[in-house]
């Protein structure tokens, strides 16, 4: 009985200065990770130069204590965390809206019970999870990657949850029922739609914790092993020289800290461009 | 011929408060019934069991003399295409992600209704009057009214014979409340309304019976003119008595 | 001195204007009723008056709340005023209410500090009980000691309304304050708000879209439209000769309604 008020006058959508931002950012590393795929300055395996050597014009970033290119290490990094983050979410998308959407539908006594499971999980830090997952397989890039997907589930689950349960007690879900649509029919036409938008940014801060998460990992030295070598066991390889070569702990530091900052601008910017037409709260 | 015939029909969420109890009318084909009641009456209750949303906890529903099997899909298929509905907030009754097109033809599709499905959705929100070349538009461009306009052509697309209204011009602001009963009323003439409200002025304006609940009960029942102007139960005579009076003109 | 004088109030969000050139005053005693329907402007136009427009929007224009000028002001400088010289009712009784909090002590709260401004004791326990028996609720020590969700809502807007009575306010402010409720509560707390209204000889303001209860309670009327005054006076006159056109449109729908109930009651 209460009298909805109109929408309000709707805010115009602003392309942000974060979502400009961070696609530079996120698209620096994406252009570097393509160009990998077909040339790098030197051969990743190649034995280069000297050891240690500092930067200089031959090599920009000098070269490792093996004497392997050290900038060339630096740009397989970015294709390596891009892959890492993108399949970590995919999978962790994967299992976790499909959980997180038979969640909402489930009864009161079942849906407690997957609830009380997702916050069990996550109350685990992403980490010691992904570390049982890849102790229990073979170190490599996919386990890392298995691993990640499995540890972000939960999160991913709980907020779909939690997203499909409010979709589903609008109005337009009752009126499609009564018009007849079928329960998949109506998860598919109207309760992905909707939650998607959220989602959608949801994943993007997921990415950037996922490429943390496998830093993380490799500097533990569980991550994959070369030609696979993440940002993360540079920066493990650079324990030992971070006085002589300081170079070697920056350049990793510097390229993990501009992609995750870049995703997370593109996350925010995402926000505010994502359905500015849904109607203002009465 | 009687359409919709309801026999001592109750409805418990918990079996010690009855949210429906001992509820029984009959509505015949081509007739507008109003169910009036204020907060906690039943009257939600009572429209979700019609609808098939809920299936009664004692008590039968009968539509066109065949029990309403809830449970059945077969059934409720055809029921619902029978049976449609329009409810009371136009903002949260339209998926914001659908263009018109898409919402008005759902039960179509939903229902496997066969024809021309652009014809048809165009047919109808000609017939509750808005343009036809809304289609691609979507619900976030339309105000309060028109939003209820596109619920109701969805409700009428596929041709029911019984189209429920739960407080469908409540949301409304007077100016488009009364043009939205107008449209009600030409439908009233194609189709059986049952118009869930607890405003006695709408439900006067629409129907030709009254049915009131209080509490989960039916208190008076009849024809609106003699319910209004020879009240019995003194439920209804409150209520009558608590409509605020437009001051003599 | 007018309790609260608005000369020429606009009300804009970014580009859109919500309100404009609006004028009107409330002089102590004095019953006005602000007419309109969504979009109208004039909920903004009461929260603008106690200097609470949400962030984003902006005011110009004048508005005095007892000679004291409330667009521009510290929300400090408007702190006093609220509660003693105005004090507002809403229109959603189960949001106006701290569900966490006990009702008592929730109408405690503006009683102390008005105690604590005045210098006395702030042992207002009885001050409460006497306001609840004021607006009409029974039993108010079981009341003072309940939950909001634990009563009805139309006990929840008597609550509301001694809150706003608490400081004795010279002029209430109703937004719609009857419209969440079922019809037989309502016609309970506008005979309610009538009362206290006279009794204490407090002004009223009273907002709301539906016609005949903004007609039974106060004495002149102002309609809106889209933030515009389109007219205003007397309400006998208002309601008997409509001159604007959207005021005719209004008048005739709400009398369309009222005549299908007949001469009933």
């Amino acid at each position: 009985m209460t009298v909805v008020a109109e929408p309000a006058p709707a805010v115009r959508r602003r392309v942000s200065s974060a979502l400009i931002a961070g696609m530079l950012l996120v698209g620096i590393h994406v252009v570097i990770a393509l160009l990998t795929l077909v040339w790098t300055p030197y051969d990743p395996t190649a034995l280069a130069g000297m050891r240690l050597e500092s930067p200089s014009l031959l090599h920009w970033a000098g070269t490792d204590r093996l004497g392997r290119d050290f900038f060339t290490a630096i740009m397989i990094g970015s294709r390596i965390a891009l892959i890492v983050g993108i399949g970590a979410v995919a999978i962790g998308a994967l299992i976790g809206v499909t959980l997180g959407v038979l969640a909402a539908f489930a009864t009161r006594l079942a849906d407690d019970a997957l609830a009380a499971t997702f916050d069990i999980l996550i109350a685990f830090p992403t980490l010691l999870i992904a570390m049982l997952v890849v102790a229990a397989t073979e170190a490599s890039l996919w386990s890392s990657i298995l691993a990640l997907g499995i540890a972000l589930s939960a999160v991913i689950a709980r907020l779909t949850r939690i997203l499909a349960k409010r979709v589903l007690a609008m109005d337009y879900i009752t009126a499609a029922r009564t018009s007849g649509a079928s329960w998949p029919a109506i998860v598919a036409e109207h309760v992905l739609p909707n939650i998607w938008p959220t989602l959608a940014v949801n994943f993007a801060l997921q990415f950037g914790i996922a490429i943390i998460a496998e830093a993380s990992l490799s500097y533990l030295g569980l991550g994959a092993p070369p030609p696979n070598a993440s940002w993360g066991s540079l920066l493990q390889e650079a324990q030992g020289t971070v006085y002589t070569a300081p170079i070697a702990a920056v350049a990793p530091g510097i390229a993990l800290v501009s992609l995750v900052i870049g995703v997370n601008l593109l996350a925010d910017g995402l926000r505010d461009v994502a359905d500015p037409s849904r109607r203002r709260a009465r | 011929m009687t359409l919709l015939t309801l026999d001592t029909v109750g409805f418990a969420y918990i079996r010690e408060r009855p949210t429906l109890e001992d509820v029984s009318f009959s509505l015949n084909a081509g007739t507008s019934l109003g169910l009036v009641g204020e907060s906690g009456s039943g009257k939600t209750t009572l429209l979700r069991l019609l609808l098939g949303l809920n299936r009664p906890s004692s008590g039968s529903i009968r539509f066109n003399e065949e029990p309403l099997a809830a449970g059945d899909g077969a059934f409720m298929r055809h029921y619902r295409r029978q049976v449609q509905a329009v409810f009371q907030d136009p903002y949260s009754s339209l998926d914001p992600r659908r263009n018109v097109q898409q919402i008005v033809s759902e039960p179509l599709r939903a229902l496997g209704i066969p024809g021309e499905r652009r014809q048809m959705v165009e047919a109808a929100l000609v017939s509750v009057g808005l343009e036809p070349g809304i289609v691609s538009r979507y619900p976030h461009e339309f105000s309060g009214g028109q939003r209820q306009r596109i619920a109701i052509a969805r409700a009428i697309v596929a041709r029911p014979s019984l189209l429920l209204a739960d407080e469908a011009v409540s949301a409304l602001d007077l100016s488009t409340r009364i043009r939205v009963v107008e449209l009600f009323k030409r439908l009233a003439a194609e189709m059986t309304l049952v118009f869930v409200s607890h405003d006695l002025g709408v439900v006067a304006a629409l129907c030709d019976e009254l049915v009131i609940l209080q509490r989960g009960r039916i208190v008076e029942a009849g024809p609106t003119r003699q319910i209004l102007s020879r009240p019995q139960h003194p439920y209804t005579i409150s209520l009558l008595a608590s409509v605020p009076r437009m001051p003599a003109a | 001195m007018n309790l609260l004088e608005i000369r020429n109030l606009g009300i804009r969000a970014g580009d859109t204007e919500l309100v404009s050139g609006l004028s009107f005053a409330i002089a102590p005693g004095q019953r006005l009723g602000l007419i309109g329907e969504s979009g109208s402007g004039k909920s903004l136009t009461a929260l603008a008056a106690i200097g609470l427009l949400p962030l984003g929007l902006t005011a110009t224009g004048s508005i005095r709340l007892a000679d004291a000028e409330a667009i521009g002001a510290r929300d400090g400088a408007l702190v006093p005023l609220r509660g003693t010289v105005t004090a507002t009712v809403f229109q959603e009784p189960l949001t106006a209410l701290d569900p966490l909090m006990r009702v008592g002590r929730q109408v405690a709260e503006p009683l102390s500090r008005r105690a604590r401004r005045d210098g006395r004791s702030r042992d207002v326990n009885h001050e409460v009980l006497a306001l609840l028996e004021q607006v009409a609720l029974p039993e108010p020590d079981r009341i003072a000691s309940a939950y909001p969700h634990e009563i009805s809502g139309g006990q929840r807007q008597r609550v509301a309304i001694a809150m706003a009575l608490a400081c004795q306010p010279q002029l209430l402010i109703a937004d719609e304050p009857t419209t969440a409720l079922d019809v037989t509560t309502q016609a309970a707390i506008l005979e309610l708000l009538d009362g206290l209204v006279r009794e204490r000889n407090m002004a009223l303001l009273f907002i709301s879209h539906d016609l005949p209860v903004v007609a039974g309670i106060v004495d002149d009327v102002l309609v809106l439209q889209r933030g515009r005054a389109v007219e205003a006076g007397p309400v006998a006159k208002v309601f008997a000769a409509p001159e604007a056109a959207y005021t005719r449109e209004l008048i005739g729908a709400a009398r369309r309604f009222d005549a299908e109930l007949g001469s009933a009651a």
